[in-house]
């Protein structure tokens, strides 16, 4: 599971502290403060996940992501980290409506990239509100898009995807091959957040990326690995968390592994940490709880970049690739590259999200 | 060091009434630069509003008006064209007729706006259900949550200046009947409107009106916001000559803080003499007078801002304490850094000065004065070239006109022969006085000129006013917010002879968005906008659209009410329209698409005019009836009020003078002193020495009424003929009048003569009877 969530949590905090006087004109975050989730689906059984179906948007659903993160190097071994998310805010269960302006739902969708040569970290963001001309995602072919930023696959998404963005001289044109197949999380796709709220969440762990990704310095021809997650619900959110911290790292022999846990704002809150580890054949294995434990061991402002990871008896170390990878964006959180180091030896690269900070 | 300081308190405690009346009016300056800062503020918060979020920079109108259209534009915007913009908004604007009244709908994508760079701009209104019911937002109007038109319901109500109804795009199209199209798209940028110095000078950004567009879209003419919401260019001009306004104060304050200081330093000739000879440097001696400045500065800031803060929050309503907490800091600083610097630059100034008198100072500032009027004079230069005119014509006056007065008084006295000897010497004392005490008469001049110019300008403002309300008003009645359901039945209901019908709309005048009026212009029509030829084939725009389009009569424009563009049609007149703020044009009816327009407005001839009113009452409740004399009675109070503001910011200002001149006239004491020993010797009496200081100042006060006249003409000429033509795009000629001269006039005299009864009176106290051989 993905903690773009995080934004969710920000958002909601920002908006419990401005409250929501009937007669006062209210900010672009209440969009996303539907507390009334009355007449949307609710994630709290297992479904059988169908593809391309499930690729596409759950709009009987209030929240939604499509969200791609991964690391490219270029031919001299320079390497990038990129991140593209597609959010989908339901405003309402109706659907759809005559007129096409008509919504009832938002997107938002992030964009960044971490030039780590430079160490330099720039993000962008969009908002639109659902419309043919504007944003929205289709299945077949499957398309994700808002205005130009474009997630599309020529196909049902089985083999290959492409990633078009571009923003104040930043732009990716990737191609992303489907190297392992979609994994499912939690309980056959239905991922418990806390004892009460879940999500429907699954993951494409390993895509082949290759393509150019261009600075204000020049464009580069680079290649390297994605990660793709999805994941719908309606009310995941616990007033009992704080934030997020998520990891999903590509290990050098071809594993990948993601890890998340939400952190309680008190003592007493459960916690319902998360792991799961993907062979390079693509089948899972989930690790229970007191298999891992991560525990931050540094920090950049108020954010805990360094970790380290007790797992299977052994100490790894999570390194940012550089510190300031904050989303200066409307909701802020921290997502960058970081490396997993053992023995002082790099064994991985991956994507570090926190949030509530 | 130490010693000096407490020697210099001393000084000033033993001069109170010198020292409080500096204070007081250091303090009524920076009092008002900070009241009229914060409510400058609140004025531009009002009239900026556009309804749905503020902060846009430019409007591009649609040629075709189609969602198509729109789609393509952003395309063009992301793929790299127009790269400083931020945001692009598309809107769609009409008039719809609710119960009779026509109500403005404006509607927009909020989502658009989003992400906002500035938190405390609230773009979306209501809850998400704004985006996909039908739901309005209406502003300043008497609808209740619940209402319904045509399939729409208010969402919410909020006040609001403007009476407004705000919604979502489609819901904006299916309440105008407008589906797919979209008018103009509003336009933000990276740089914000307000830039610093707007923020320091509130309304300066329409005064520079030389400001380029930084956006290019080929095929399209990329306009200021302020052509689409004329109210913020109208808030910012207000607001401007209000800033202007109160700067006077602070600037005559100024005046009485240097001549203070110099009287000061020219009657401690012999204390500074004591002090060289006790060791005191030169520095010393300055930083001295500079410590007395800077306390006057901030003994003046303190009080100002104390008092400020109670005069906002007794205007507010509000505790002393939540006025503190809710000023603009900009206000305070503003204040603060004005009114210190001006003590601390005037008493820097005086000091030096003191040693290199009007050495060069005369053509300097003359010659700045006259290439500050070359400028201002250009039609480019804007409000700000106007505003400088006016300062120009006062440097003038303090440079050239004062002094060669001066001059041209003591040549005059020179050849003057009198019988009598104490008329000779009071004229002579007079004008050697006024020579002393310069500042103060300049001070006092630009306040009494001021004043004379803004009443001769108000006077040339009614006169027009009401001849242009005489020739308006001409029916009999006046209803608003009916249909022509209402008036048919009326009809029936009463002896009715003529009914009026004029339809509005908003419209595109070239591409430019225009309050389109439409109605048949016949004789009676034509004489009411004062046009004489043939108006049937032909449009009339007002003063507004003339300038803020740049157009001519004889021009051919196109006016466009919808998607479908109509006749290229001639411009026959440009007329005359005082208080309206928006570019209206009136057009014949067979040109334009009536069905677009609403009729809510109707003129009614009737010999019943009475019954007419009792049957509107009973039958139409909705109806707003007015005659003639009662929307005349009403535009009058309307314009009194508006420029009441004014009035009490120039009578501020000539206080301040008084305060100066009496101020100049207690330095002058010392002097007038020898004089009057010297009188008292010779045997003239108390009462003739009273006669003849009372006389001195009314001659002085004669003379600085005398020297303000030219200036009060040129700021009058400047006032109608720049100023309100470059600030609110209405002309009239410049009217003579007695009035506002005279009473000007007689205040200046009589404050003189009340600011010299101090003095005189502690002077003709001090007097001691002795030989003269001891009068020094």
């Amino acid at each position: 599971m993905s903690v773009k969530r995080t934004w969710l949590f920000c958002v909601a905090a920002l908006i419990s502290a401005c409250g929501t006087d009937d007669n006062r004109p209210l900010s672009m975050n209440a969009l996303y403060d539907n507390p009334d989730i009355s007449g949307f689906a609710i994630a709290d059984r297992v479904l059988r996940f169908e593809f391309p179906r499930d690729h596409g948007e759950h709009l009987d659903f209030q929240t939604e992501w499509w969200y791609l993160v991964g690391v490219v190097t270029d031919e001299h071994q320079r390497e990038f980290g990129f991140q593209f998310t597609l959010f989908r805010q339901a405003l309402t269960p109706e659907t759809p409506f005559e007129n096409e302006w008509r919504t009832g739902q938002i997107y938002m969708a992030h964009f960044a990239i971490s030039d780590i040569a430079l160490r330099d970290h720039n993000a962008f963001e969009r908002f639109s509100r659902g419309h043919e001309h504007l944003a929205g995602v289709s299945i077949s072919p499957f398309q994700a898009f808002l205005e130009d930023w474009v997630l599309a696959s020529a196909d049902d998404m089985s083999s290959s995807l492409e990633l078009r963005t571009q923003d104040s001289g930043y732009a990716l044109d990737l191609t992303l091959d489907v190297t392992k197949a979609p994994v499912l999380h939690g309980d056959d796709g239905l991922s418990w957040k806390s004892p009460t709220n879940a999500s429907y969440y699954y993951s494409i762990p390993r895509l082949k990326t290759s393509g150019t990704l261009t600075t204000p310095e020049r464009t580069f021809e680079v290649s390297g690995n994605a990660w793709l997650d999805r994941e719908w619900s309606t009310g995941i959110l616990n007033p009992n968390y704080l934030g997020w911290n998520w990891l999903t790292v590509h290990l050098d022999d071809g594993r990948d592994l993601v890890l998340f846990n939400l952190e309680p704002k008190s003592n007493d809150v459960e916690v319902m940490p998360v792991g799961m580890l993907v062979e390079q054949d693509g089948s899972r294995t989930r690790l229970s709880p007191d298999e891992w434990r991560m525990h931050p061991v540094r920090f950049w402002r108020s954010w805990p970049v360094g970790w380290e990871l007790e797992l299977d008896d052994s100490i790894f170390t999570i390194e940012p690739a550089f510190d300031d990878q904050l989303m200066t964006t409307s909701v802020r959180y921290w997502e960058g590259v970081v490396y997993v180091l053992h023995d002082k030896q790099r064994i991985g690269t991956g994507y570090l999200e926190l949030t509530g900070y | 060091m130490l010693t000096l300081v407490k020697g210099e308190l001393r000084d000033l405690r033993r001069n109170l009434l010198s020292t409080s009346l500096v204070t007081i009016s250091l303090c009524i300056g920076v009092l008002s630069v900070l009241v009229t800062h914060e409510l400058s503020v609140s004025i531009l918060n009002r009239l900026s509003s556009t309804g749905i979020g503020d902060s846009y920079d430019y409007v591009v109108q649609l040629r075709t008006q189609s969602e198509e259209e729109y789609f393509q534009v952003r395309r063009r915007w992301r793929n790299g064209e127009m790269p400083d913009v931020t945001h692009i908004v598309p809107v769609i604007e009409g008039i719809l007729q609710v119960d009779g009244r026509a109500l403005n709908v404006l509607g927009y994508d909020p989502v658009a706006t989003m992400p906002s760079s500035n938190d405390s701009t609230q773009d979306i209104y209501g809850d998400v259900r704004f985006l996909f019911e039908d739901s309005v937002i209406a502003l300043g109007t008497d609808l209740q949550p619940n209402d319904r038109m045509r399939g729409a319901t208010v969402a919410r109500v909020e006040d609001g200046r403007r009476q407004q109804l705000i919604a979502d795009l489609p819901t904006a199209q299916n309440l105008l009947e407008r589906e797919g199209e979209v008018d103009s798209l509003w336009i933000r940028t990276e740089r914000r409107t307000s830039p610093w110095w707007n923020l320091i000078v509130p309304g300066l950004l329409s005064a520079v009106k030389s400001e380029p567009n930084d956006v290019r879209l080929p095929g399209y003419e990329v306009s200021q916001f302020s052509a689409w919401n004329p109210s913020e260019q109208l808030g910012d001009a207000i607001v401007f000559n209000l800033g202007m306004l109160s700067l006077l104060t602070l600037l005559v304050a100024g005046f009485i803080v240097f001549q203070a200081t110099q009287s000061n330093l020219r009657n401690r000739e012999i204390q500074e003499s004591l002090l060289d000879s006790l060791g005191v440097s030169q520095v010393q001696q300055r930083l001295l007078v500079l410590f007395q400045c800077s306390l006057f500065g901030l003994v003046g800031c303190v009080l100002g801002i104390l008092i400020g803060l109670a005069f906002l929050a007794f205007i507010n309503s509000t505790s002393l304490f939540d006025t503190w907490g809710a000023i603009n800091n900009i206000a305070l600083w503003k204040a603060a850094v004005l009114g210190l610097t001006t003590a601390l630059l005037v008493g820097v100034f005086a000091e030096r000065r003191q040693e290199n008198r009007r050495k060069h100072a005369w053509w300097i500032g003359t010659i700045f004065a006259i290439a500050g009027i070359c400028y201002g004079i250009w039609d480019g230069s804007g409000l700000f070239g106007a505003s400088l005119l006016s300062v120009c014509f006062c440097l003038l006056s303090i440079f050239c006109v004062v002094p060669l007065s001066i001059r041209a008084g003591a040549y005059a006295l020179k050849r003057f022969r009198s019988k009598s000897i104490n008329l000779t010497m009071d004229l002579r004392n007079a004008l050697a006085t006024a020579d002393d005490i310069r500042l103060a008469i300049n001070a006092l001049s630009i306040a009494v000129a001021t004043a004379i110019g803004i009443g001769l300008m108000l006077v040339s403002f009614r006169t027009e006013f009401t001849a242009l309300l005489d020739q308006r008003l001409v029916s009999d009645l006046h209803l608003s917010d009916a249909t022509e359901a209402n008036i048919v039945e009326l009809e029936s209901l009463a002896n009715i002879d003529t009914v009026r019908t004029y339809r509005r709309g908003i419209a595109q005048l070239n591409g430019k968005p225009i309050h389109l009026v439409a109605s048949t212009l016949d004789e009676f029509e034509r004489k009411r906008y004062r046009y004489d030829g043939d108006a049937s084939q032909g449009i009339f725009v007002n003063e507004i659209a003339a300038r803020t389009y740049g157009l001519q009569i004889g021009e051919s424009v196109y006016i466009d009410i919808s998607a479908k563009p109509d006749h290229a049609l001639p411009i026959l007149h440009i007329f005359k329209d005082y208080g309206e703020i928006r570019s209206r044009a009136i057009v014949p009816s067979e040109f334009v698409q009536l069905e677009r327009l609403v009729a809510d407005r109707f003129s009614i001839d009737t010999p019943q005019p009475d019954l007419v009113r009792s049957i509107i009452d009973s039958r139409f409740p909705n109806i707003s009836v007015q005659d003639s004399d009662e929307i005349r009675n009403t535009a009058i109070q309307v314009f009194n009020a508006s420029f009441a503001t004014a009035q009490i910011m120039v009578n501020i200002a000539i206080f301040v003078a008084v305060i100066g001149m009496a101020c100049a006239l207690i330095g002058m004491q010392a002097k007038r002193l020898k004089e009057m020993r010297l009188l008292t010797m010779m045997g003239t009496s108390r009462i003739a020495l009273a006669r003849s200081a009372l006389l001195q100042n009314a001659l002085i006060g004669v003379f600085a009424i005398v020297v303000a006249l030219p200036l009060s003409f040129a700021l009058a000429w400047n006032l109608c003929y720049q100023v309100n033509p470059r600030a609110y795009g209405w002309s009239f000629d410049l009217t003579f009048a007695w009035e506002p001269i005279l009473l000007p006039i007689l205040l200046g005299v009589l404050a003189a003569m009340l600011a010299g009864l101090e003095p005189m009176r502690q002077a003709l106290g001090k007097l001691i009877t002795q030989p003269v051989s001891n009068v020094r």
